[in-house]
């Protein structure tokens, strides 16, 4: 069984599973990472997020499944997908003893022989130049996260696979690592990022797919996962107590609590739906009631929040 | 396998400061000083001391060379057989697409063309003291020297591929070092000497290398232990290399990154 070429995506897996023995570190996986995105992967520790980046790779063998790498059926042609995908799983390793100039020279060597002339260019990306010379045993965690992102670039990648890549950077180094990200996607790269660090994935990437337990429990765009609970409306008026007793009489109401002097509305819409003219509605009744509306706003879900949602119920499931 | 990946394998030994001064001092320092204690006696107590060159002197320091030579390739095999798995970067070096085959037969050219200087290095401190030193004792020939040249190379380059192999099938630099010091300089003198064993002995390669030892520079040698034929005694030490080199690249091809 092997997957299309499909060449919109960077990464795609079908029914991709990987058993230690009895136990299921990736279990059945449809993953589909649209090229030229920042992609956010998402999973609590021991989620099973680096195991599926290893088995994407080739590292382990998936004990079922299929998978293909910018278009290319995997195994089969890991060699060639491999020529254009620069990754960092887990925390970078190096050669202590050489500077970093030569641990990407002893990556080069084993890539295409242009992937030599890249190494200044890729320093110089990661902001490491004026330290290329220095041995990585003196190097800060930082640095060598850096370090890792220039290795990848030999590739001169049109995917990047980078595991935790914020690990160990302070907050300037975050935000360059940001920008690096968008610039990189502006070049028409693709760039997956695994994370546990649910704010940054909001802030960096525009698609991400949520795993836990080696399930992936929902995948699409950043916007439209945080906008996929329950709608919520929030209600600033005059007389909240009144305003929630005459919202709770509107049919399509679930549910109308007070918050301060807002008050907060659940909706029976669909997921993600607008509800423009429930909100309509329920404006008209509070003006007709002589209740005094200030704004009527849609409840913003954090990824933070859907994130936990989703986890949880997983967890109360099990 | 290309020029490129031999001469990275190369630089990540070169740079091992510890293990260059190490591999230094076992092939070059101890032929130095040994020549140099040797020649002070000599000049301060001729009747006593001989000099320390001529034929004998190649002979005796070509077995010291092949001894400590032979520690020498077993760090340096092994620092390139498991430098790779020790630090982590066999991962990222499988992640490149590149074949784990062509990763393991990469070393060992790289780790060939860091050591095999270094005891030539060594040979040539010989082979100038056996010259040079002989004094009144008759000094070898260019032929004979070149022929020492040969088997020191054969011995210590087949130290350093079998490191090579066991180190990237065990995984442990340690470890290996361990066993195969233990094997060369204990296991198997005893088991020559275990008649017991009778001629299953073949098998091991110190008695191919007895074999294949210049006869010109050692006259006054026995016979080597149970090999009868030059033949044998390639094949016993084919054998060898191709079940270390066996080993390490199966391990190497199916080890987990």
């Amino acid at each position: 069984m092997t997957v299309s070429a499909d060449g919109a995506l960077a990464v795609e897996t079908r029914g991709l599973t990987t058993r230690f023995g009895t136990r299921v570190a990736v279990d059945a996986v449809d993953l589909r990472v649209p090229r030229a995105t920042a992609f956010g992967f998402l999973g609590p520790n021991g989620a099973g997020k680096t195991t599926l980046i290893r088995t994407l790779l080739g590292l382990i063998r998936p004990t079922s499944g299929s998978w293909s790498m910018l278009g290319r059926p995997m195994p089969q042609e890991r060699s060639i997908a491999l020529r254009r995908v620069g990754a960092i799983v887990e925390e970078p390793k190096f050669h202590p003893h050489l500077t970093g100039r030569e641990n990407l020279r002893i990556i080069a060597a084993a890539r295409e022989t242009a992937a030599d002339a890249r190494i200044p260019g890729a320093l110089d990306r990661v902001g490491l130049t004026p330290r290329a010379d220095e041995r990585v045993a003196k190097y800060s965690m930082g640095m060598r996260q850096r370090l890792g992102v220039a290795r990848c670039l030999l590739a001169d990648p049109m995917l990047l696979i980078l595991d935790e890549p914020m690990n160990g950077l302070d907050p300037a180094g975050i935000q360059e690592f940001r920008e690096m990200v968008a610039n990189l996607v502006q070049e028409d790269r693709t760039v997956f990022l695994s994370s546990h660090l649910l704010d940054e994935v909001e802030k960096t990437c525009e698609h991400v797919a949520i795993i836990d337990r080696g399930r992936i429990l929902m995948q699409g765009q950043v916007s439209d996962i945080a906008r996929t609970g329950q709608p919520t409306i929030r209600i600033r008026c005059g007389d909240p107590d009144a305003a929630a007793a005459v919202i709770r009489s509107v049919p399509d109401v679930r549910q109308a609590t007070r918050e301060d002097d807002t008050v907060v509305v659940v909706l029976r819409g669909e997921a993600g739906s607008t509800n423009d003219g429930l909100v309509a509605e329920l404006n008209r009744q509070l003006v007709g009631a002589g209740v005094a509306v200030f704004a009527i706003e849609p409840e913003r879900v954090s990824l933070e929040e859907r994130f936990l949602e989703l986890t949880s119920r997983l967890e109360d499931a099990g | 396998m290309n020029a490129r990946m031999v001469s990275a394998e190369l630089l990540k030994l070169r740079r091992r400061r510890g293990l260059l001064w190490w591999s230094l001092v076992l092939c070059v320092g101890i032929v130095t000083v040994v020549y140099t204690i040797l020649e002070i006696l000599h000049l301060h107590n001729p009747a006593r001391y001989g000099p320390p060159g001529g034929i004998g002197g190649l002979q005796g320091s070509i077995i010291g060379l092949s001894l400590a030579g032979s520690v020498a390739a077993i760090l340096v095999g092994t620092a390139a057989g498991t430098a790779d798995v020790s630090t982590g970067v066999f991962r990222d070096l499988v992640a490149t697409g590149r074949s784990r085959w062509a990763l393991f037969f990469a070393r060992v050219p790289g780790a060939l063309l860091f050591f095999l200087p270094i005891v030539t290095l060594g040979y040539i401190v010989i082979a100038a003291c056996s010259v040079g030193l002989a004094g009144s004792l008759p000094a070898p020939t260019a032929g004979l020297i070149l022929r020492g040249y040969g088997w020191i190379m054969l011995v210590t380059g087949f130290d350093l591929i079998l490191a090579l192999g066991f180190a990237s099938l065990i995984g442990s630099r340690g470890t290996t070092i361990g066993v195969l010091i233990g094997w060369q300089f204990l296991a198997a003198p005893l088991l020559a000497q275990a008649s017991l064993l009778g001629a299953a002995r073949k098998v091991l390669y110190s008695g191919a290398f007895d074999r294949l030892i210049p006869r010109a520079l050692f006259t006054d040698q026995g016979s080597p232990l149970l090999i009868h034929t030059v033949a044998g005694a390639v094949i016993v030490l084919l054998g060898w290399i191709a079940v270390a080199l066996g080993a390490g690249a199966w391990r190497t091809a199916t080890r987990s990154a």
